[in-house]
């Protein structure tokens, strides 16, 4: 009989020809002699073209034992043990077939056990995934690397370190045959998964010397989809012989003294995660399990935070097991999309971007006030967090931001430092703080990134001047100007592109004083000949920035000439002059050109004419923006307008499909429920939602707002991949109710539509409120010109009362009925919106895009301005 | 024809600029343009109003603007000379808040 070097025990159950080939080569190909290896195929329950293949790879080889093993048994065990049983060289590997050793590996490795005189000899295990939608299994380990070899014998013996991590491979050992014999170590068949750890445990309990070889990487791991590991869909009964394996391995460590911690948590968690995807297990079910289990599990402590379990790990391995396992009543099974749980800590691939942007909301803030409150450590469905939080409103949040803003508490709503506050004015004067952290910025961030690089763009905004500190360190801004500080913060780009980016110069973008900039901003756009984008908040600004274009062109050009802002009438520091005259640069051709272009009039579209290159105008104009965004192709022509993002409160509602108007609903950096908006009923998680039906998002974000009502109304359209696409109706805020009838924005701006298509009328804009007896409303429409006399607005009155009459049966029957008075249409003054804009800025100090349009005037100071305004 | 005129006059660093006419969507740009423009080592703007017919929203806008730039020149806009129309339209729009007006 020949002295192999060493057996290889490979088991091998139908594995492809072409996996098996790769591990054959390794086999052939290593240094130590394929000769010298005896090397043991047990083909296991095999059918027989896979036999036959094995037969016709490995026949003919002296060394080669190909043994045909069939039973009732479905793990490898029982080809290891009859591996075992046919080996005869001193030592023992097992290799899987459809791995593979490196070359060196069996040389160097039986190098390091003679030398040492070890039973067992550990070494490196790497990876190769068949996809990227297997998981990877990888062997990090807590030893000290630096090292080439450390003998480990009881007295210095370390639990953590032998047994962390994944353990339990006995693919990446070799064995001593004489010490694995004289133990009488087998491998349990009875045991039907972690039946390598039971082997192992007992292996150590034995083991005097063992050698690790932490540089030393000798085994190739293929990763495929048939790996019982990845598998995650498992029987009822499946589950309760895992648990009972899992007892035997559990008592088989402790039975030696060692620390168990590690691996029942881990081996537990594994368990969890099958249990939540499986489809038929029962309470009486999960009732066994726990029984099996629960002597171990609640004993469990848990892990110390490593690099193989880093804070959320532990978090995990802990109380997942322990929810899943230890509770079957209130944990009842196949969470599916409900789950908050991931199957995967590292990667967690079964959670979709919805459920895993509300767990990482949660954990970043469950060492909150509220995260305490609501117990945001125990939630681990979307559903259990739906009924634990209760629905918030600014109210809730005002004392607690105060408390952050006047004092500098900290923690209460969100762990992360409160970057800014955004500032909502929203149509009227009551301005509420938004918080905002970096977390919750960083996705709105990249994607203006993603969208700006490699373009110039001429943006129609500024950061808000950061002078006022609250004592929390924040400072106010707005959502976009908060954005634009973000990307110029941010690593990804040289100062160099992110100073190209956009035609401002950086000193404008970021002032230290409130400004309208609109001149200073279109003096460095219009320098530019190769504009390729515009952004702006919405189209109201691009519309008032081309309608300020329109009066004072002259003064822009001789600028451009120049090369001095000398027509910028506003005050402005001495240092942000100078920036600005050192960055425009006089350019008479170019001054000429915009002209011979203005010259020609505004009646044909401008836009073109001045940026040939410009392919994109991205704005919001949604809801009643729309009347401005019908009136920016007066300038733009065929120039592509898109809504670009849908954000409020600082959280990314939707991003706009490529239809226009049409927003699939964003998980980056809130988690979104629906409340119905025309019923009583619960929040529904988004991938509910009914198509057709208008909702109010409901947001939770990593800044602190939890199940916060937005006042926006939306428009599910389909639920696409779980996901829904919806469309921006109206502002429920904006709402008018006159003698019980609720009149919406989007009621009003079909009305005012209609007054331009019908009635030919050119609207600028528009507001409405109450008649002065409260019975009826009252449209004032804003034109472009002066004189309206032409227009008869009793004819105008009445297309607007058949539009709503059309549109709200409530109202028609009200008007029938005679308790709801007819419409009133009125004119007001060109430019009055803006006048209220412009007053509101300078009383407040805000700049442009704190300040939306106003539409319902409902408050006595807007009243008394607006009808002030009418034209008589 | 323009249907607005500004006389200026000015005595060391106080600029009077006598408005005469309606100021409205197509005059308040002549307003902005011949005021602003004047207002070089100038701390006291006194616009005249006793001769305007009119004044617009637009051109509202247009003292809103001034207001600010002679605010952060630390010197101070003054707006005498208006009818009781004229007035009420500032009251009513929240002008007299922050401007300071002389009969």
């Amino acid at each position: 009989m020949k002295n192999y070097a060493i057996s290889v025990v490979t088991p091998f159950h139908n594995v492809a020809p072409g996996y098996f080939k790769k591990c054959c080569e390794s086999m052939f190909a290593q240094t130590i002699g394929f000769e010298n290896v005896e090397w043991i195929v047990v083909v296991h329950n095999s059918d027989k073209q896979y036999l036959d293949n094995v037969n016709e790879m490995l026949g003919g080889y002296e060394n080669v034992k190909i043994i045909v093993l069939n039973d009732d048994k479905k793990t490898p065990s029982s080809p290891r043990n009859c591996g075992i049983e046919h080996a005869t060289a001193p030592y023992i590997g097992f290799l899987d077939a459809d791995d593979s050793y490196t070359p060196h590996c069996l040389q160097k490795v039986l190098s390091y056990t003679e030398k040492n005189n070890t039973q067992i000899t550990w070494f490196r295990r790497e990876y190769e995934l068949e996809s990227d939608k297997n998981k990877p299994i990888t062997e990090v380990v807590l030893w000290d690397q630096t090292q080439e070899e450390i003998i480990i014998t009881k007295d210095n013996w370390d639990d953590e370190k032998m047994f962390s991590g994944v353990c339990g491979m006995v693919t990446s050992r070799i064995y001593d045959r004489c010490f694995i014999e004289s133990n009488n170590i087998w491998f349990d068949d009875s045991v039907p998964f972690a039946e390598d750890y039971l082997f192992n445990l007992v292996c150590y309990g034995h083991a005097d010397r063992i050698c690790y070889l932490p540089q030393m990487i000798g085994y190739h791991y293929y990763i495929n989809n048939s790996s019982l590991v990845q598998n995650s869909s498992k029987s009822a009964e499946t589950l309760i012989e895992y648990a009972k394996g899992y007892k035997k391995v559990f008592d088989a460590g402790l039975s030696y003294g060692f620390s168990m911690n590690a691996i029942i948590s881990s081996l537990c968690c594994v368990l969890a995660r099958f249990m939540i995807a499986s489809d038929d297990l029962t309470l009486d079910d999960r009732r066994e399990i726990r029984d099996i289990l629960a002597p171990y599990l609640e004993n469990i402590k848990p892990l110390r935070v490593s690099k193989l379990y880093p804070e959320k790990a532990v978090r995990e391995r802990y109380d997942f097991p322990r929810a899943v396992i230890l509770d079957p009543e209130n944990y009842s099974g196949n969470g599916g999309g409900d789950t908050l749980i991931a199957v995967d800590v590292k990667t967690s691939q079964n959670l979709s971007p919805y459920q895993l942007v509300l767990r990482d909301i949660l954990y970043r803030n469950h060492d909150t006030d509220i995260g305490r409150r609501y117990g945001f450590d125990e939630l681990l469905t979307l559903s259990g967090y739906q009924k634990r939080v209760p629905e918030s409103y600014y109210d809730m949040y005002e004392p607690l931001l105060r408390l952050q803003t006047n004092i500098g508490e900290s923690g209460i709503i969100t762990a992360d430092p409160i970057k800014n506050y955004m500032f909502f004015l929203g149509r009227m004067s009551n301005p509420k703080l938004v918080p905002c952290t970096d977390k919750q910025l960083e996705p709105l961030e990249r994607m203006m990134i993603e969208e700006a690089t490699g373009k110039k763009t001429f943006i129609m905004l500024e950061s808000f001047p950061q002078k006022h500190r609250f004592n929390d360190n924040s400072f106010v801004n707005t959502p976009y100007g908060a954005i634009l500080s973000g990307v110029f913060e941010s690593n990804e780009l040289s100062a160099y592109a992110k100073r190209n980016l956009f035609t401002s110069p950086y000193e404008v973008m970021f002032p230290t004083e409130v400004v309208d900039f609109t001149y200073i901003r279109l003096l460095f756009a219009l320098s530019e000949r190769f504009l390729d984008r515009i952004f702006a908040p919405n189209t109201w600004e691009v519309w008032n920035t081309f309608r300020f274009l329109e009066n004072n062109w002259r003064n822009l050009c001789a600028d451009i000439e120049s090369g001095k802002p000398d027509h910028f009438n506003q005050a402005i520091s001495d240092e942000l002059r100078a920036a600005v005259e050192d960055r425009l640069i006089s350019d008479p051709g170019r001054a000429n050109e915009l002209m011979g272009i203005f010259k020609q009039g505004f009646d044909t579209p401008v836009v073109p004419k001045i940026w040939r290159k410009l392919s994109n105008v991205t704005a919001f104009g949604g809801g009643s923006f729309s009347i401005y965004t019908e009136n920016i192709s007066r300038y733009l022509g065929n120039i592509k307008h898109c809504n670009g993002s849908f954000i409020e409160f600082s959280a990314l509602l939707g991003k706009e499909t490529e239809k226009k108007g049409m927003y699939e609903l964003g998980t980056e950096n809130a988690f979104i429920e629906l409340v119905p908006a025309d019923s009583d009923g619960d929040a529904v998680l988004a991938p509910n939602a009914e198509p057709g039906k208008l909702y109010y998002p409901l947001i939770s974000t990593y800044s602190g707002l939890y199940r916060y009502r937005l006042s926006d109304v939306i428009c599910v359209a389909e639920i696409k991949n779980n996901v829904p696409i919806f469309s921006y109706e109206y502002n429920s805020d904006q709402t008018i109710t006159i003698c019980g009838v609720s009149i919406t924005e989007s009621d009003i701006l079909e009305s005012v539509t209609a007054l331009g298509k019908e009635a030919g009328v050119s609207v600028a804009d528009y507001a409405y409120m109450e008649n002065e007896k409260g019975d009826g409303i009252v449209l004032l429409i804003e034109t472009t010109v002066d004189d309206v006399s032409g227009y008869d607005v009793g004819k105008l009155s009445e297309t607007v009362d058949k539009r709503l009459e059309e549109r709200v049966v409530l109202y028609r029957d009200a008007a029938a009925s005679g308790k709801l008075q007819k419409a009133q249409v009125v004119f007001v003054e060109p430019e009055s919106q803006l006048f209220y804009r412009d007053v509101l800025m300078y009383r407040l100090k805000f700049p442009h895009d704190f300040i939306k349009p106003t539409r319902f005037i409902n408050d006595p100071v807007s009243e008394r301005f607006f009808r002030s305004r009418i034209i008589r | 024809m323009s249907l607005l005129t500004i006389t200026k006059t000015q005595e060391e660093n106080k600029l009077t600029a006598k408005i005469s006419g309606r100021v409205d969507t197509s005059t308040a740009p002549q307003l902005d343009n011949e005021v602003s423009l004047s207002l070089d080592g100038i701390d006291d703007l006194v616009l005249d109003f006793k001769q305007v017919e009119y004044i617009s929203s637009a051109g509202l806008r247009v003292l809103v603007s001034l207001q600010k730039t002679m605010i952060a020149k630390k010197g101070k806009l003054t707006v005498c000379g208006l009818s009781d129309d004229i007035l009420d339209i500032f009251k009513a729009t929240g002008l007299t808040d922050f401007l300071e007006i002389e009969k």
